[in-house]
């Protein structure tokens, strides 16, 4: 068996294509980590919260685009990890960082495993974006009423950290260190989430998303593994949520909201949620749009909301279905394999 | 196999709300054995198949498989201990590849058997399950299709996909909700020395329904007759075939494609 029926067998792109888009990958990479010097602070910031958006995006995705299951409180899961990690260093824990940054991860997935385990073992897939809702709500009033989270005011002044790994110690707290932290984070957590997707667990997940019942009699245990893909997406958007709190230095229930949930959901659309990169290339499209439209309060939401409806009429599949869609017709009739 | 039968249903009834399908039904299936249920539309074999496998629950009776009480054990499970099954409107995974849908399957199989994957950190399916989904594809004919979307398949491969879906799990009975249903003469036969040669080979046990009494007799030893949830014979082939209560149900009906 050949690599190239093997990615066939996956539905993926082999040879040239795949080298093509690993290399703009890596150029894409060498460019973050060149971008402190090229651009001006500002527009770093803005990289540095798509970056995060992005994560935030991927980790909504699996679950809508490769397990067929919604969540309408994403920034629930978010804010767990950005709060945690705000009173974390605020407060020293006494943690090391990349603690810290797991704790959080593993908070998101333990919150997860609750809802998940009360609504998808034996209810369906709408009690999910019903408590996922909730969960937000929950949150917001919480952090609301509890002081040492800041109340309305939001946790600010968060220091950077200092990754100490006994022998050396990294230290992020000057200039754009942490800036470039994020984008070896941001690496990382898409190339595991990768994995996830186009490993036997994703293609389990993809089944269960065509056909529950079918995939029940193939014998997988759908609830289980549904749950297993709402801890995986809750974990990231919690490891998104902690990378954020360093960058921005102060957490504001402004990241608690019904608003600031439906932002990957925009991301992915927009993007294409049918593909893995969708999110990604969504995220980047959103903060450019944002970014040139910034001096006019409110155009910005006039401008996305024309979009989204756009890319729902003309390219539901998003920005990277439309692309798709060009290139086969690019390739005219003898382009298929 | 010795003594217990493969499965057996004792006195299951089934209902939707208040309206009860399934009135009193037991049936027992022997390995390697073939039973054929028929009777009208809405006679509640479909039923009668979603509660032996699981997809439905009953108000009461029990199911047995292997000699084990499944009554409350969820579909995947009845499916890991050897129950296959197809739908009667198949049903595939639309959006991956014929290739594709198979693997699922046999990763599944995979995890059912609790057999380990080897090197589990290499994302790509591995060589030796590519090979035998391959196999599979070619055994049902389909092999040709193993790179194309099954959403795009027609309804014969798409229905030959689903039995390689359900084959894949190795079962030991296999449940057919009309396997021939929808497709030309020609194809049902297609469907038909298939069944016969994937009993004749692994010696997998049958359940069908089907409308169609060519392919009934052409598979099937026993037959049992079901009409508004309650079985009104069973037997050999020869024997229902001669039963007064059975002409009576069918008087006038014309069984032969009665769905077409
Ligand atoms: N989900 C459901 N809810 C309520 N009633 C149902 C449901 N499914 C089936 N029924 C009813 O149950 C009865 C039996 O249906 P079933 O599908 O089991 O019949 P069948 O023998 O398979 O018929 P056919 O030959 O048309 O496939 C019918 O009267 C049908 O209308
Ligand atoms: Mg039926």
């Amino acid at each position: 068996m050949s690599e190239a029926s093997l990615a066939a067998a996956e539905g993926r792109r082999s040879g040239t294509e795949t080298r093509l888009g690993l290399l703009c990958l890596a150029v894409l990479v060498v460019l973050l980590f060149l971008a402190p010097g090229l651009v001006n602070p500002g527009i770093l910031f803005v990289i540095g919260m798509t970056l995060i958006q992005a994560v935030f995006a991927l980790s909504w995705n699996l679950l809508f685009g490769f397990t067929g299951l919604a969540s309408f409180g994403h920034a629930g899961f978010f804010a767990i990890g950005a709060y945690f990690t705000g009173a974390a260093l605020r407060y020293d824990f006494h943690l090391p960082f990349l603690a810290v940054l797991a704790v959080a991860g593993l908070l998101g997935a333990l919150v997860a495993l609750a809802i998940g385990v009360v609504a998808l073992k034996r209810l369906t897939g709408i009690f999910l974006a019903v408590l996922t809702v909730a969960l937000t709500e929950a949150m917001a009033k919480i952090i609301g009423f509890s002081p040492a989270l800041g109340e309305q005011d939001g946790l600010g002044n968060i220091p950077r950290p200092v990754i100490d790994l006994g022998l050396f110690r990294i230290d992020l707290t000057h200039g754009d260190d942490y800036y470039r932290f994020l984008v070896v984070a941001t690496v990382l957590i898409v190339a595991a989430l990768w994995w996830v997707v186009h490993s036997r667990l994703g293609r389990t997940f993809r089944a269960i998303r065509e056909d529950a019942d079918r995939a029940r009699f193939v014998g997988i245990d759908v609830a289980r593994y549904r749950v297993i893909s709402f801890m995986i997406s809750g974990g990231t958007a919690a490891l998104a949520g902690a990378l954020s709190a360093p960058l921005t230095r102060i957490v504001t229930l402004d990241q608690v909201n019904w608003l600031a949930s439906t932002q990957p959901i925009l991301n992915s659309l927009l993007g294409g949620f049918t593909s893995f990169w969708g999110p990604i290339v969504g995220s980047a499209a959103f903060s450019t749009i944002n970014y040139f439209t910034r001096g006019f309060p409110g155009l910005s939401e006039i401008m996305v909301g024309g979009i989204l409806v756009v890319v729902i009429l003309v390219a539901p599949t998003g920005i990277l279905g439309l692309l798709g869609k060009l290139r086969r017709r690019a390739l005219g009739k003898g382009g298929r394999k | 196999m010795t003594g217990t039968p493969l499965l057996t249903a004792t006195d299951l009834r089934v209902s939707y709300g208040a309206f009860e399908v399934i009135k009193g039904v037991s049936l027992s299936v022997d390995a390697g054995d073939a039973l054929a249920i028929i009777g009208p539309n809405g006679a509640g074999k479909s039923t009668l198949f979603k509660a032996l496998t699981g997809e439905i629950s009953c108000r009461s009776g029990e199911v047995r498989f292997l000699g084990k009480d499944v009554t409350a054990l969820p579909a995947h499970l009845r499916t890991a201990e050897g129950m296959g099954r197809t739908f009667q409107v198949s049903r595939v995974f639309l959006e991956l590849t014929a290739l594709a849908n198979v693997i699922v399957a046999l990763e599944s199989r995979q995890r059912c058997k609790k057999r380990g994957q080897g090197r589990w950190w290499r994302a790509a399916p591995e060589p030796a399950l590519v090979e035998e989904a391959g196999h599979l594809l070619s055994q049902l004919g389909i092999a040709h299709l193993r790179h194309e979307v099954a959403a795009t398949i027609s309804h014969g491969d798409r229905k030959r996909l689903e039995l390689a879906l359900a084959l894949a799990l190795d079962p030991l009975i296999l449940m057919l909700d009309e396997p021939t249903a929808g497709m030309a003469p020609a194809d049902r036969m297609h469907i038909v020395d298939l069944i016969l040669s994937i009993r004749a080979e692994k010696g997998v046990a049958v359940i069908m329904t089907e409308h169609d009494m060519d392919v009934i007799f052409s598979i099937s030893e026993r037959v049992m007759v079901l009409n508004y949830g309650e079985v009104i014979a069973a037997g050999t082939v020869d024997e229902v075939r001669n039963s007064q209560t059975v002409r009576e149900v069918y008087l006038g009906k014309d069984m032969y494609h009665a769905e077409g």
